[in-house]
């Protein structure tokens, strides 16, 4: 998250690291991380396994599939944001890493989108044109078009990957954040640059990462409800259901961490410190997104559900009975030895 | 734990908790004691559950459920015990429940090895007196004994009870301590009891509260080794196979945490100081194993593995083929009404 690793307010840090309901934010924090860690690693890995190996791949088990690849691999960056709250922003594991993780981090918060963006827009497609899709709609097609989605995520995150790199604060700590002293030669021009490149940065992220791709969402639903008609629409098959539970949990995740980012570079000053607090938390909520999506996809199944709790109650009675149950065996049987 | 909640070192505490180092391991052991917390409500409420309205009562599940409901509780002594780390010792949560969590606390130290023997020389019995213990070995029987157990628990952990409290310290942040002033005029005094109490409380709880349980429990097995013979044992049934499950997960946890209390209480200065940093690491680990018993009593069952596995597979491909499949329909259906 961009956030972990903005521009630190110098000399405010240390107080606000020090007061104790930051504190207890941070630890909070950290404990959430570190759930969706474990979660988003199994979720998204078995997802991987299943979509990947197990069935055949069609559109949409290449789109799902891709998707649990981009969010497997902010999981990778997870431990490394972690250990940064923990050390109140200081950042231990080199040049390199800092610009890898950064990498990854917007990879997903891009790729993510568009991926739900093209199953929308696919499921719209079959809805609306059935013989043009069954015609044109194949495997290699959506190969490249997933393609092309990354290599556009790649360059938007150019810049940023750019200015990213590790910075020696005035105690000698190493951070990773934004560093314009390369491109501007006094302190002031550096603030403009890096005034101008937040901007810039914070309202592609915005729009072009988020207001777009939801767009075309909202629209892609209307066409089918307007097709399908409103009762068809509630009973959807399983399908669209399983897309309507990723596209919510996507918006309901990630729309407060994009406005607080919008606003925080908008808003007066004002606005901006009331703001910085609710950064780290916003990061948070964005984070559990990419462990959510399996958790959906199992759940949102019926069947699984009632197997499940079954499963868990009678293996626990069978634990519990077999004691009774054998030891009234076993005590016969001792018995009949003994006579 | 006794651990979180050991006198502070005055002065000492700010340095110890603003190194990094520190930092971290505090953290470590929040996110441990939060995951610790999930599992264990969830693991040990079904537990009770199953074993308290959905079973009939017996011997066994009388003792597991009461193994759960000990567990149970000391879950919800956990948010307190994490809120007081996090705070770096303060207690924020007034005088009862400054005495009441740690009841609570020491109550599922001892009773739960109380429970694990008591099945143990219950399973012991069964074995080797199998006509006596088909005649006498009852239900109300088992709630006596459990009666009693939790009797003297409640007797054990007394004196620990009554000289705890909260206490302001220099700085006027409250902390849930012992507290000897009103049974000692002078510092020095109040310091002599303080060590003495202290001494007496570690020797007690390694001695009732784990080695001679867990001798117990040994010469259980020996017992039932000499009788069923070695290859029954090791091929023994799955009652057996929870309860060693149980009692060795019990022992792994615990040991840890009784070795070190008890080295610190009785080891020189130095010692002392060098088994500080490890307290509130096995206090964790301790906490660890009141969240484990369920985990063991659903994952010894082969079927249970597999059938989950496969529930998780299969619902996963269902949740990603449904979308070709029906896919497929869909367009087959609107391509014959087109």
């Amino acid at each position: 998250m961009e956030a972990n690793f903005s521009i630190p307010q110098n000399g405010s840090e240390v107080v606000f690291y020090d007061s104790t309901t930051s504190r207890v934010i941070c630890i909070f924090l950290v404990v959430v991380l570190s759930i969706t860690f474990l979660l988003g690693v199994i979720g998204n890995g078995l997802v991987i396994y299943v979509a990947g190996f197990r069935m055949t791949h069609t559109v949409t088990t290449i789109c799902y599939l891709n998707l649990a690849l981009s969010d497997f691999s902010y999981m990778a960056s997870l431990p490394f944001q972690i250990t940064s709250i923990v050390m109140n922003g200081e950042w231990l594991f080199g040049w390199f890493l800092c610009k890898f993780v950064h990498m990854i981090i917007n990879v997903n918060l891009f790729l993510s989108i568009f991926l739900i963006t093209f199953i929308a827009m696919d499921r719209c497609i079959c809805v609306l044109h059935p013989v043009w899709a069954q015609n044109h709609r194949t495997v290699n097609v959506a190969t490249k078009v997933i393609f092309g989605a990354w290599i556009l995520v790649l360059m938007l995150i150019f810049p940023h990957c750019i200015f990213v790199t590790t910075v020696k604060d005035e105690s000698g700590k190493v951070h990773c954040i934004c560093n314009f002293e390369s491109w501007a030669a006094t302190p002031e021009e550096q603030v403009k640059v890096s005034m101008t490149v937040s901007l810039i940065s914070v309202t592609i992220s915005f729009i072009i990462g988020f207001s777009i791709p939801m767009i075309f969402i909202v629209i892609c639903y209307g066409l089918m409800a307007a097709k399908i008609g409103r009762r068809g629409f509630v009973n959807s098959s399983r399908p669209l259901r399983v897309l309507t539970a990723v596209a919510i949990s996507f918006f309901v995740c990630w729309f407060p961490f994009q406005l607080i980012f919008l606003l925080g570079n908008i808003g007066n000053k004002e606005t901006q410190n009331n703001i910085d607090t609710w950064v780290n938390t916003a990061s948070t909520l964005a984070s559990f997104n990419s462990c959510l999506n399996p958790i959906l996809y199992v759940f949102l199944g019926q069947q699984f559900r009632e197997r499940l709790i079954y499963s868990l109650s009678a293996s626990l009675e069978r634990a519990l009975r077999e004691d009774s149950a054998l030891n009234s065996d076993k005590t016969r049987n001792l018995s009949s030895q003994r006579l």
